[in-house]
């Protein structure tokens, strides 16, 4: 199952994937229709479900503003997190 | 060609400068507005270049890199941010009239400012000139790190300590000294906004410029519009980077700033200061033993990067011009800071600049003392 994290700007995410990456979690940056249909303007970072709590743990312990938290169905479905 | 006019803009830059541009403009798309490939690169490119400056400047994270177009541009951001609702501002007595003008501009708004005025490589004279001119309703003190017209490096620590004390915030012109000393934006405490060029001691190309935000207290957009980010919100994005920067970045730009910014960390700015300290010391014992030239020059702590001179019997703009007609570039007149000759008493004429960059040699200064002394017996 894929984790999604949601951020206002690139620029946001982009230092979210800085800090998840020093912390051992491998991310890719996606601009993911499924969840900007909801209103989650910007960008995502795709991770592997398993390392959700640590990602989101590690994003607030380093100050980087994310909006929401997903995860992502095999078919494609997402499901806010709330994390 | 001898190129010493560094001081407005370095002419000749590393080689990986045009080749990253040249790189960008072929495979990079609009940043942070799309999800394809080339966005994302255009996208990667820009972030890896608000790390690089971070990590030189010592700012805790990129995002308090704000891309601008020149070091004019961060300075009225700067001061628009601290000022925009009126005050009074203590400025040096050798601001630029990037510092000046939308000082003046602001008078409408209720906006005052009193220059601090002090002598030429007297930084004593400095630090008191600026606590003399604090009030009560001061916001902010506007420090140019070193001068463009004399390289009289001001004494930034000590302002800063001063600001630190009164609680009021410090907005630094580093346009001369980015990339020449090491400026740390952690070690300074009062300091709310660094300006600087790219294109200068950076040796990035023109039309970039950096602002860094030391302090995330509010700030004023001059401009407004597309950020990538909040569509749905009609208003400015209120978070940085994003709150500053409108509009299509300057990708090609960004990505050779970045190259000159590596070289700059290659270099080393102590050994990039030493070059020039000792073409500083080279220009000024040439020059200085002419008869009727008249050098500007200060000890090694307080004089970098750049040497004023003027010669009897010659204004600036003839003694230029006619360098210039063999093939030596310099710079004459006020520098855009008329200030700074006010402190100095060099008006109205101004002076002759001699402003080094890395690629200048011992023998190209020897041909400049060459060629002033030939020009001044002719005349």
């Amino acid at each position: 199952m894929g984790f999604l994290i949601t951020f206002k700007s690139v620029t946001h995410a982009q230092r979210g994937a800085r800090v998840l990456s020093a912390g051992g979690i491998v991310t890719h940056l996606v601009r993911p229709a499924t969840v900007l249909a909801r209103g989650s303007c910007g960008y995502a970072l795709r991770m592997n479900a398993i390392g959700a709590y640590k990602a989101v743990r590690l994003l607030r312990q380093s100050g980087v503003p994310f909006v929401k938290t997903f995860y992502e169905q095999a078919g494609g479905e997402v499901k806010e997190a709330g994390l | 060609m001898i190129y010493f006019d560094n001081a407005a803009t370095t002419l000749y830059k590393p080689r990986s400068v045009a080749k990253a541009m040249e790189a960008a403009m072929l495979s990079c798309a609009n940043p942070g507005r799309s999800g394809h490939a080339p966005a994302m690169r255009a996208a990667e490119t820009v972030y890896r270049c608000r790390e690089t400056a971070a990590e030189m400047f010592h700012l805790p994270c990129p995002e308090q890199v704000v891309f601008t177009s020149n070091a004019t541009h961060a300075l009225n951001i700067a001061i628009k941010s601290v000022l925009h609702g009126g005050g009074h501002a203590v400025v040096s007595g050798y601001e630029h009239n990037s510092v000046v003008r939308p000082l003046e501009a602001m008078k409408e708004q209720g906006v005052c400012y009193t220059v601090a005025q002090s002598g030429l490589f007297c930084p004593e004279q400095a630090v008191q000139a600026v606590q003399e001119a604090l009030r009560s309703d001061t916001r902010c003190v506007i420090l140019n790190h070193i001068s463009n017209v004399f390289g009289f490096v001001l004494p930034l620590k000590e302002i800063d300590a001063l600001c630190a004390q009164r609680q009021i915030a410090l907005i630094v012109d580093v346009s001369q000294s980015a990339g020449l000393l090491d400026v740390d934006a952690s070690e300074l405490e009062s300091a709310r906004f660094l300006c600087m060029p790219g294109h200068k001691s950076l040796y990035g190309p023109q039309g970039t410029g950096l602002l860094l935000v030391c302090k995330a207290e509010g700030f004023y957009s001059l401009m407004q519009g597309g950020t990538g980010s909040e569509s749905l919100n009609l208003s400015q994005p209120d978070f940085l980077p994003d709150a500053l920067e409108s509009g299509t970045l300057n990708v090609p730009g960004i990505a050779g700033l970045r190259e000159g910014l590596l070289f700059v960390k290659k270099q080393g700015t102590a050994a990039l200061a030493q070059h020039k300290r000792e073409l500083v010391e080279q220009a000024a014992q040439g020059l200085g033993s002419i008869p009727g030239v008249r050098v500007f020059c200060g000890p090694a702590e307080r004089h970098q990067g750049l040497i004023s001179f003027a010669a009897q019997g010659q204004t600036p703009a003839e003694l230029c011009a006619r360098l210039a007609q063999r093939g030596i570039c310099l710079r004459d007149g006020l520098h855009c800071s008329p200030l700074a000759h006010r402190s100095a008493g060099t008006l109205p004429e101004g002076t002759c600049r001699v402003s080094f960059s890395c690629f200048n040699t011992r023998r190209e200064v020897s041909e400049l003392v060459f060629a002033v002394k030939k020009v001044l017996t002719s005349a």
